[in-house]
């Protein structure tokens, strides 16, 4: 009797230590996402000083802000969505070639587009997990003498190195990759299939920015 | 309702299969011989059929969907004899061509350059005229008396979907700033102030949004919004009842000013796209069915995308 007892016991409690584990989340999920939106905060507020900065020449500035967004950002994710199926088509020489081009068309254009919006601050407001390492963080961005926009961050947490990456921006819903994806592959299937098309559009895009 | 999902599920699929076996025998060196007109009925058929979309997939494929289908096709036929973009051969361009969704580019191009004419020689010069003479209390009061003179066709929306809250809420706003808020200058009424159209309407029922189409003068649409359009102006109060001569002035000034007004709004941002892209009609494109697409959803967060390269 008392053998059998001890052994219910000892039975019960390891049945307790699996169910503590089952039902404990092995992430919890409101740590990640404040995480996630830290991360966004110090991003965003790294941006608005580069950018509200105005003691900066214009080269200073693409440099500065180059070095912001290949920390903050995953270009070459971005860069490999807005190809779509492209991608696969494209020989080694032309991806290289391409993401040299694609980063900075993306630092070019946003540097310029973000000092037209006269954004004062960013406010983060809330943040919903999509999967295990995917969050969107929601924030609100203050202008000057205009209307808010919200603007919504899609960042990813790496498993090897635990930091954030930006894969995704989203302008009130709007997102910034699907629009490249949508407009790279119009340019290239016009342009009869071929990247090479898309990688001269974007260099003399990016030539004219720098002029003005 | 778990049964209705069931159905769909599975008939749409099997309508898909019938279609893609079509385009087996279409894309096979055993094509048969078509005349112009066949031919033409065939590829809206197959593109229709072939809608990768899993948004479209998940609310496709019932009744009103099929019937959608045919007429969508009829539509095509029409529109495909003024300038039709063929199916490509290459599984990747087809890939492209069929994310894009615009059979018509051509002719939707040939629209979008008129429109981007119009727009550079009038309504952007009259927008930023309007701009300078107008200050924004007063441009922000235009707006809000706009927004209420949509607001009777919002409600007959909201009824439609069969969203009564906000049908309520919509009436309320509608009847406390026509009187209280001197015929919506003043908005009274707190809450969410969305609008309704028919093309949402459509949507919710489950249509898919059809082809792309580019309307001369009005701008970006597609076939669902665009037959949304000729119902909402059926269905508008105020038609109904302004067709007097003196009235038609009054809805052709509404009509204007309501463009300026929102081209005014727009003036960075068409700006800012002008400037940093390659294609600007295809941007266009993507972020008129991106709007579209937050507006269906009231503003619900869109579909977690996937991250899929290859």
């Amino acid at each position: 009797m008392h053998f059998y007892l001890k052994g219910f016991i000892h039975n019960f409690s390891a049945w307790a230590i699996i169910f503590f584990f089952l039902a404990s989340p092995i992430k919890p999920a409101t740590a990640d996402a404040l995480l996630a939106e830290a991360f966004v905060k110090d991003l965003s507020q790294e941006a608005v000083s580069i950018l509200s900065d105005h003691s900066l020449t214009d080269d200073q500035l693409i440099v500065k802000f180059s070095r912001f967004v290949s920390h903050g950002f995953d270009v070459p994710v971005v860069g490999r969505f807005a190809l779509g199926p492209y991608w696969r088509a494209a020989n080694e020489t032309q991806k290289l070639e391409y993401m040299d081009v694609f980063f900075d068309y993306i630092v070019k254009t946003y540097a310029n587009r973000f000092r037209q919006y006269k954004v004062v601050s960013v406010t983060v407001n809330s943040s919903r997990d999509i999967n295990n390492n995917e969050t969107i963080v929601s924030s609100l961005l203050v202008r000057q003498a205009a209307e808010s926009i919200n603007l919504d961050w899609h960042v990813r947490r790496s498993d090897k190195t635990d930091t954030y990456k930006v894969i995704d921006v989203l302008f009130e819903g709007m997102r910034l990759g699907l629009t490249l994806r949508d407009e790279f592959s119009t340019v290239i299937r016009n342009g009869g299939g071929d990247l090479t098309v898309l990688i001269e559009d974007l260099n003399s895009r990016n030539k004219q920015i720098m002029q003005r | 309702m778990q049964n209705r999902r069931i159905i769909r599920r599975s008939i749409w699929p099997i309508l898909r299969g019938y279609a893609t076996e079509a385009l087996g025998i279409f894309e096979s060196g055993t094509k048969p011989k078509l005349i112009f007109g066949t031919e033409i009925y065939f590829r809206a058929l197959l593109y229709h059929g072939l809608d990768t979309d899993v948004e479209k997939l998940r609310t496709g494929g019932n009744m009103i969907n099929n019937l959608f289908l045919s007429l969508s096709t009829t539509a095509a036929i029409l529109m495909c004899l003024t300038g039709c973009a063929s199916m490509p051969e290459d599984p990747i361009e087809k890939e492209v061509f069929l994310e894009a969704n615009d059979p018509l580019e051509p002719m939707n191009r040939a629209f979008f350059a008129f429109n981007t004419g119009f727009d550079k020689v009038i309504l952007e010069p009259t927008a930023i005229v309007y701009r300078k003479f107008v200050p924004q209390p007063g441009r922000a009061a235009i707006t809000r008396f706009l927004h209420n003179l949509k607001l009777p066709s919002t409600f007959i929306n909201n009824l439609l979907q069969l969203e009564f809250g906000h049908a309520t809420h919509t009436m309320t706003s509608f009847v406390i700033n026509s009187t209280f808020g001197l015929g919506g200058i003043f908005d009274l009424v707190e809450g969410d102030n969305r609008e309704e159209d028919l093309g949402q309407t459509f949507a919710t029922w489950g249509l898919n949004e059809g082809f792309y189409l580019v309307i001369p003068f009005y701008g970006p649409s597609n076939l669902r919004d665009g037959l949304g359009l000729i119902g909402d102006n059926l269905l508008d109060p105020w038609s109904l009842r302004l067709n007097t001569d003196q009235t038609k002035i009054l809805k052709a000034n509404r009509t204007v000013i309501g463009a300026v007004n929102t081209r005014e709004r727009l003036i960075e941002d068409v700006q800012n796209v002008r400037e940093t892209s390659i294609d600007i009609y295809a941007v266009m494109r993507s972020l008129y069915r991106q709007k579209r697409g937050n507006d269906i959803r009231n503003g619900a967060p869109p579909p977690a995308p996937t991250f899929v390269f290859e």
